[in-house]
């Protein structure tokens, strides 16, 4: 990607500007070349021709001048003024050193003021070879002369150089006159070549527009679209090639998305809780469980484990499994809000993006029960041994004693029987329990009305209330006076909740049956005002045999009312807790049920 | 990533394990108190040094921050709240050292019954320390505010179970040494409960910016 915008900075002309540069640098070495050889020509050929012409004129001047004999300075300076003056040529006759004897343009007596023209190119060039020119740039008359020599013998003076000047004028003007026109022509043509491209380019990007904008919309994940016109044949292949690659993106994508939800499918469906951690140990993504699972914080994304399962053991572990390259997966218990938790650490072999997974699997459940069934084996001979005991004892102590057996033998036979009923009570409620738990289907769910099996349920249990002063009161919304649910056994729920009530409520005890609706269930509590249940023992009440460590010896009991009262509940398919201390307070207690709402 | 913000994820790092320290010990001492259990309060005791050197540790990335990075705003606040919440975290260690310790000296003797109502206290205050902890990492200012307000709750257990202490102490003298000791327990989970409502405190400092202690004062609490 990087490369890509680098490559498109790099030549950020428009195809516009470049094709109007090429044109141009073409059209601009065709025009030149050929008129500088042009030019060239004409220039050499214009040289040769003037030199001819002044070569032709020295040749009669000398001719004529070869007519008289023994020329004095004055006669050879008028000759050459009448010469000069026919032919508008400059003639200067210099000697062999160099020293101007004569020259057409100045008079005379001023010849000696001239120069020295013994170091000029066609002085020396016609001391040695007979004949010489040059073109310069004669400062005497402003303008570009062509300077024709020719060595001559001419008595009396011995070897002198003839000189010819003529203007080279007609050469520079033709020079200004073609070189306007060339210009011209040259910038004619660069403003029709830049205009053509301009307009050329400009149809053909209107016609790669539709295209171009089709191909954006394939990019932008419209893989439906396909361009169906090309801007030419040229354009076919591409045509084709982004059409084709359209098709197979789209197949590739529905695959994989396709593939995503089966796998979000599996991942959502699946109870244990996954994360996926990148390759730094943050996590990136995790499925609904765990969503649901780990409710304290609504936002993980970018989290280390350490911040979310407040674990250092199991951070550590997550990194070395990330780091490691030999160590593809761990796993260790942690604890988190109460409940445990076995968690794997799986590496994938390509950590470029997913540096790796954490399964969570609840195992709370699992070990509560573990501890139910070690301790209801425990508990139930435990609870039948005691009565065991005590009827036992007392039945030795009156076989083998008669005097007992005569005088308290009475007594001792109504402990007997209260063990044995406390025994026999026992035992009926692990029936019922058993019960409960073997025939779910005895349990049929009918419209009732709540407050009647609240009453009746009340009244049996007036036996309980020795000599407290209990009060009791019922608190029924209108909302929920009708339940479904069954009629026996719910009052068997009540009867169990209440007797539980007026064993732990103080002397001046206070019961209420409140009730809530939630959605469409409705909330029923028994509340007390009792010591509570402390909090870290309030999931294990509902246990068999589990009873409140604190009263466990005041408070006489089975410790299988509330497991009782689970097991109803859940059949009528509601469920049980508890709720102490009551809020605001640091007593009483709330054993909560639910149960669907008739309407 | 730049190595300023390497620096400040370090730090985090630094101050959460520290956090999950305090966390654990602190869970460690209301089950040990919970179940009079003189082997678990005795690994509190422990594991305290560990708290302790995590404090220093927490301490020097804070300096180092601060004198070379020169942080502004947001992560300034969270370096100081750091170092705020590293000296709070430590407190909260060695007060739950100090618990398990008077927990040693309990479990020798028989239990009086007001034990439950300093065990809420222990579980109140844990609570307390467990929404700060999630309040300070999420961060979440609700959550910090609701830690305040439980402040309230343990405060009154913790006067409810001086005035049953004092009464039991008339009753029976002979059993002053322990109730002096569950006294202690009970003012030490206050304090714990305290020092939570201070990170929570921090943490609304480190998110808004607010002065810390007006934050948490509200009008139903007199």
């Amino acid at each position: 990607m990087a490369d890509y915008k680098d490559n498109k900075m790099k030549h950020r002309y428009s195809l516009k500007i470049k094709l109007i540069i090429s044109f141009w640098v073409v059209l601009i070495i065709a025009l030149v070349v050929p008129s500088y050889y042009f030019m060239n020509t004409v220039e050499e050929e214009i040289k040769k021709e003037t030199v001819q012409s002044v070569s032709d004129r020295m040749s009669v001047f000398i001719w004529g001048l070869s007519r008289g004999e023994n020329y004095s300075l004055f006669e050879l300076d008028a000759a050459v003024r009448t010469v000069s003056e026919r032919s508008q040529d400059r003639i200067t006759v210099i000697d062999a050193q160099g020293v101007v004897l004569v020259d057409s343009m100045v008079p005379l007596e001023e010849t000696d003021l001239l120069e020295n023209h013994g170091s000029r190119q066609e002085f020396v060039n016609a001391m040695q070879d007979g004949t010489g020119y040059s073109i310069r740039h004669s400062r005497t008359v402003d303008r570009h002369l062509i300077y024709y020599a020719r060595k001559v013998e001419l008595e009396p003076f011995g070897t002198v150089v003839l000189r010819m000047a003529t203007p080279y004028a007609t050469m520079d003007s033709f020079f200004r006159r073609v070189s306007t026109g060339l210009w011209q022509m040259m910038l004619l043509s660069l403003v029709f070549t830049g205009l053509l491209v301009f307009f050329l380019v400009r149809r053909l990007t209107q016609k790669l527009q539709p295209m171009i904008s089709l191909a954006q919309a394939i990019g932008r994940g419209d893989y439906q679209k396909r361009i169906t016109v090309s801007p030419g044949r040229e354009f076919d292949p591409l045509v084709d090639a982004i059409n084709e690659m359209a098709g197979s993106i789209e197949n590739n994508i529905e695959v994989v998305s396709s593939q995503k939800m089966e796998l979000e499918t599996i991942l959502n469906g699946i109870k244990d809780s996954l994360a996926a951690l990148d390759n730094t140990g943050r996590i990136m993504s995790f499925n609904r469980s765990f969503e649901d699972t780990f409710t304290h914080y609504n936002y993980f994304f970018g989290k280390r484990p350490l911040e979310v399962f407040h674990s250092n053991e199991l951070q550590e572990y997550c990194e070395e499994v990330i780091s490691s390259d030999s160590v593809r997966n761990r796993s260790l218990e942690i604890t988190f809000k109460d409940r445990y938790y076995d968690v794997n650490i799986v590496s994938p072999e390509d950590r470029r993006r997913i540096g790796a997974i954490l399964v969570f699997h609840d195992i709370t459940d699992i070990r509560r029960l573990e501890s139910v069934r070690k301790d209801f084996v425990a508990n139930a001979s435990h609870e039948l041994r005691t009565p065991l005991t005590s009827i036992k004892g007392y039945t030795e102590t009156l076989l083998e004693n008669k005097d007992i057996l005569e005088n308290k033998g009475r007594d001792f036979l109504e402990i007997i029987i209260k063990n044995t009923n406390n025994m026999i009570r026992l035992l009926d409620d692990i029936l019922q329990l058993s019960k409960i738990e073997s025939e779910p289907e005895k349990i049929v769910i009918r419209k009732i009305a709540l407050s009647p099996v609240i009453e009746k349920s009340w009244n049996n249990c007036g036996h309980y209330i020795h000599n407290k002063n209990v009060t009791f009161s019922l608190e029924l919304a209108d909302s929920c006076l009708e339940v479904y649910g069954e009629p026996e056994y719910l009052g068997h729920v009540f009867q169990n909740l209440f007797e539980n009530s007026i064993k732990f409520t103080p002397e001046h005890g206070q019961i209420k049956v409140l009730c809530q609706l939630k959605g469409d269930m409705v909330n029923v509590g028994v509340m007390d005002n009792g010591p509570g249940i402390p909090r870290d023992e309030q999931k294990r009440v509902f246990e068999r045999f589990y009873r409140v460590k604190k009263f466990k010896n005041t408070v006489k009991g089975t410790g299988l009312g509330l497991a009782i009262c689970r097991n109803i509940i859940r059949n009528m398919g509601g469920e049980i807790w508890v709720e102490s201390p009551l809020s605001g307070k640091n007593d009483g207690c709330i054993i909560w049920f639910s149960l669907h709402r008739a309407l | 990533m730049p190595q300023f913000l390497e620096e400040l994820d370090r730090l985090n790092m630094k101050i959460m394990q520290m956090v999950v320290q305090t966390e654990q010990a602190l869970s460690k001492t209301v089950n040990a108190f919970s179940r009079m259990d003189s082997d678990l309060a005795q690994e509190v005791v422990d594991n305290d040094k560990k708290i302790n050197e995590l404090e220093v540790q927490v301490y020097e990335l804070c300096m180092r921050l601060l004198a070379l990075e020169q942080p502004v705003a947001r992560d300034l606040r969270f370096v100081l709240g750091c170092m705020r919440m590293s000296v709070d975290l430590e407190r909260i260690g060695d007060e739950s050292a100090n618990i398990a310790d008077a927990t040693i000296y309990l479990s020798l003797n028989p239990p009086m019954e007001f034990y439950d109502k300093i065990l809420l206290m222990g579980q109140k205050s844990y609570d307390m320390l467990q929404e700060a902890i999630i309040a300070f990492s999420t961060p979440d200012v609700d959550k910090a505010v609701n830690v305040c307000r439980m402040d309230f709750e343990v405060d009154e257990l913790n006067s409810a179970v001086l005035k049953d202490i004092i009464q039991h102490m008339g009753r029976e003298s002979q059993s002053i040494e322990p109730c002096v000791q569950t006294i202690n327990i009970a003012r030490r989970f206050e304090r714990i409960a305290d020092m939570a409502t201070n990170i929570a405190e921090t943490t609304m400092f480190i998110v808004k910016g607010v002065s810390l202690k007006s934050s948490c004062q509200f009008d139903d609490r007199v």
